[in-house]
């Protein structure tokens, strides 16, 4: 005899798995918190910050925790006395050892006062530009830096970089759903439903539609995004290098920074990555359907490989080429993961009464859940476990929480964790409620369809505030 | 560091070839009388090469006008290869569908006269400046040829495409 627990037991139980589950994403995302330790800061300098000087100094030496690219770093020292007075700076800017985090700045001599030193550096590595400013005095004390009109956060970056993301996620997330998921889903429908043993293209002629537009439509818009986020967030990082006006910099000589620095190579080689995309997807979605799934397989994998742009030039290629592995294999989870829910949602929302192919639908949808609820068990535990890898190697513990980058991570890990909470939701509840209401009437999905599109706007939340997070220093 | 001349007028020798190519395709199955053939892909699969290609230059521009323009550009002929593509399958039937080429072409003459910052005694600025103007005039003789349908149009529509064509061949660097 079987025993069924009671429904309060049940509901008892997956409340205690899902916090759980919603507890250790919040610990492997807060492990998450060191990835961003990347960004060139000055670790000292001489003459260091506030110090008082007897003598004016003729050079100055700034010392970076990790290499800086000198041609596209500057450093300003100007008297703190009202109206700047000239750059004492008295040449170009060298480095004086073989590792590249020592620069040397020759100095013309001052007459007494406080002066006050203003360096942006880029870092070749992750692309980022990083700037401050402290004074030292000569004969005086030091007084506080002037404060410099304009600086406005760099919200473009964010927001480009975050729209990459999404790209990933609907390109070769949604392309990689259609393969490994819902394909298999609409065989295994079309084989109980009793269409015959020939597969896919048995489930083909059951229903026309089941070739669904939606994957190539996502793909292409996903592509489209990127593509045009790639190229604008290289000229957010280009324009952190050269500052000035919108019209200044539309004039700006680019094809230094394109060569030189590694956002510049890995801008260029997506770019013909996610064009690549694109003719993949409209060859396959204009070909025969004998020839789509190769290309669109294709297409899925090459979008997902666009992901290692972002590996190769951002916090974790300051590391090495493993720590630069296990970053893609961490943002290809994310892409895989909302890719998927978005499909997911969609194809909830898709079956309605007036549809004749309702019931078919949703057991294809019922079908693709259940694998994809699998699949996104073993991606959560990459994506987390991938996270705790690259903090222990990266990571500074104990963490100096900058007060922007503390709300960004916060923000990360809440959003994160609602989405795996909600994931472990479907995963216990939901999958086997369809199971058992597969063989009685079929009552919409109306709210699975409401609480997986929740589920994946935690996601893209999750991805925005990763997006903030990349470009933030974490110490003040 | 930046791309030769010589790089830069290979691209666009490269560019005008093909668009010469495209336009007496174009112009010239138009011109047939007497004879039905299948459409044509052609057109529409140059302009979503085009576009493909304006990004790979963009990519490769010397500054960001140029990098921002170029991708202007190909997305510009991607859209209307797309849709091109889709009204010559029979799939875009919508009355604007035959405009859409022609608005295209004078989309990117627009373009043309954005990028050229220069002063007119330049000549790659005077080039396109005169690039610019007759994509602009092909795209409204385009335009008036799909509205009226008289030849005198479409003659006129060839021509500043030819035009067109060939200072792209002959742009001076």
């Amino acid at each position: 005899m079987s025993r069924v627990g009671s429904p309060v037991r049940a509901v008892r139980g997956t409340v205690a798995r899902t916090l759980f589950v919603a507890g250790m994403a919040i610990v492997g995302m807060a492990w998450l918190a060191p990835a961003a330790w990347a960004h060139a800061s000055l670790d000292h300098a001489v003459p260091g910050p506030e110090e008082e000087l007897r003598a004016p100094p003729t050079l100055l030496l700034l010392f970076f925790d990790e290499p800086v690219s000198l041609p596209f770093s500057q450093v300003t020292v100007t008297a703190n006395a009202s109206g700047g007075g000239p750059n004492l700076v008295a040449g170009p800017l060298r480095s004086v050892g073989i590792s590249g985090i020592e620069v040397f700045v020759p100095l013309r001599p001052g007459p007494t006062g406080s002066y006050t030193v203003r360096w942006r550096v880029l870092s070749p590595a992750d692309g980022h530009v990083a700037q401050g400013a402290f004074t030292y005095g000569v004969g005086v004390p030091a007084q506080p830096p002037a404060v410099l009109p304009g600086g406005a956060p760099p919200i473009g970056d964010d927001v480009m970089r975050w729209l990459i993301f999404l790209g990933l996620a609907l390109a070769g997330g949604s392309l990689a759903f259609r393969a490994l998921v819902w394909r298999p889903a609409l065989r295994a429908a079309a084989v109980e439903a009793g269409d015959g043993g020939n597969g896919a293209d048995a489930a083909v002629d059951w229903n026309r539609e089941a070739d669904w537009p939606w994957f190539t439509g996502a793909a292409l818009v996903g592509a489209v995004v990127a593509l045009h986020a790639e190229l604008y967030a290289f000229l957010a990082s280009a324009h952190a290098v050269t500052g000035g006006s919108l019209a200044q910099f539309a004039g700006a000589q680019v094809q230094p920074l394109r060569t030189e620095t590694r956002f510049g190579s890995s801008w260029t080689w997506t770019t013909f990555v996610w064009l690549a995309v694109i003719g993949l997807v409209l060859t396959g979605w204009l070909g025969s359907p004998r020839r789509r799934e190769p290309l669109l397989a294709a297409a899925a994998a090459a979008a997902l490989a666009a992901g290692l742009g972002m590996s190769t030039s951002g916090h974790a290629a300051a590391g090495s080429a493993v720590q630069m592995g296990v970053d893609f294999l961490h943002l290809t989870a994310a892409a895989l993961w909302t890719g998927g829910l978005v499909a997911l949602a969609v194809l909830a929302a898709s079956p309605s009464g007036r549809d004749r192919h309702a019931a078919r639908r949703r057991a294809v949808f019922a079908a693709s859940l259940a694998r994809f609820s699998s699949l996104a068990l073993g991606l959560v535990v990459a994506l987390i476990a991938a996270g705790v890898y690259l903090a222990l190697v990266e990571g500074r513990w104990p963490a100096t929480l900058h007060r922007a980058w503390g709300a960004a991570l916060v923000a990360k890990a809440v959003l994160a964790a609602g989405a795996v909470a909600l994931g472990a939701y479907h995963h216990w509840r939901v999958v086997p409620r369809l199971r058992l209401q597969a063989a009685g009437p079929a009552p919409g999905l109306g709210r699975v369809g409401r609480s997986l599109a929740a589920e994946a706007t935690l996601a893209a939340g999750a991805l925005l505030a990763a997006a903030v997070l990349t470009n933030l220093a974490p110490r003040a | 560091m930046s791309i030769s001349g010589l790089e830069v007028a290979r691209a666009h020798w490269l560019f005008g070839a093909l668009f010469l190519a495209m336009v007496l395709d174009e112009v010239g199955s138009t011109l047939e009388v007497g004879t039905t053939r299948r459409p044509s892909y052609y057109l529409p699969l140059v302009l979503l090469l085009a576009g493909a290609g304006m990004w790979g230059a963009s990519v490769f521009a010397n500054s960001v006008i140029d990098a921002v323009v170029h991708s202007l550009w190909g997305d510009v002929l991607l859209a209307a290869g797309s849709l091109e593509l889709q009204r010559r399958r029979g799939r875009l039937r919508a009355w604007w569908g035959p405009l859409v080429v022609p608005i295209a072409v004078a989309v990117c003459g627009g373009l043309f006269l954005a990028h050229s910052d220069g002063p007119l005694s330049d000549p790659a600025a005077r080039w396109h400046v005169l690039m610019g103007w007759a994509l602009v005039m092909a795209g409204a003789a385009g335009v008036a040829w799909v509205r009226r349908q008289r030849q005198g149009w479409l003659m006129a529509y060839g021509t500043l495409l030819a035009a067109f064509s060939f200072l792209l061949l002959t742009f001076p660097r």
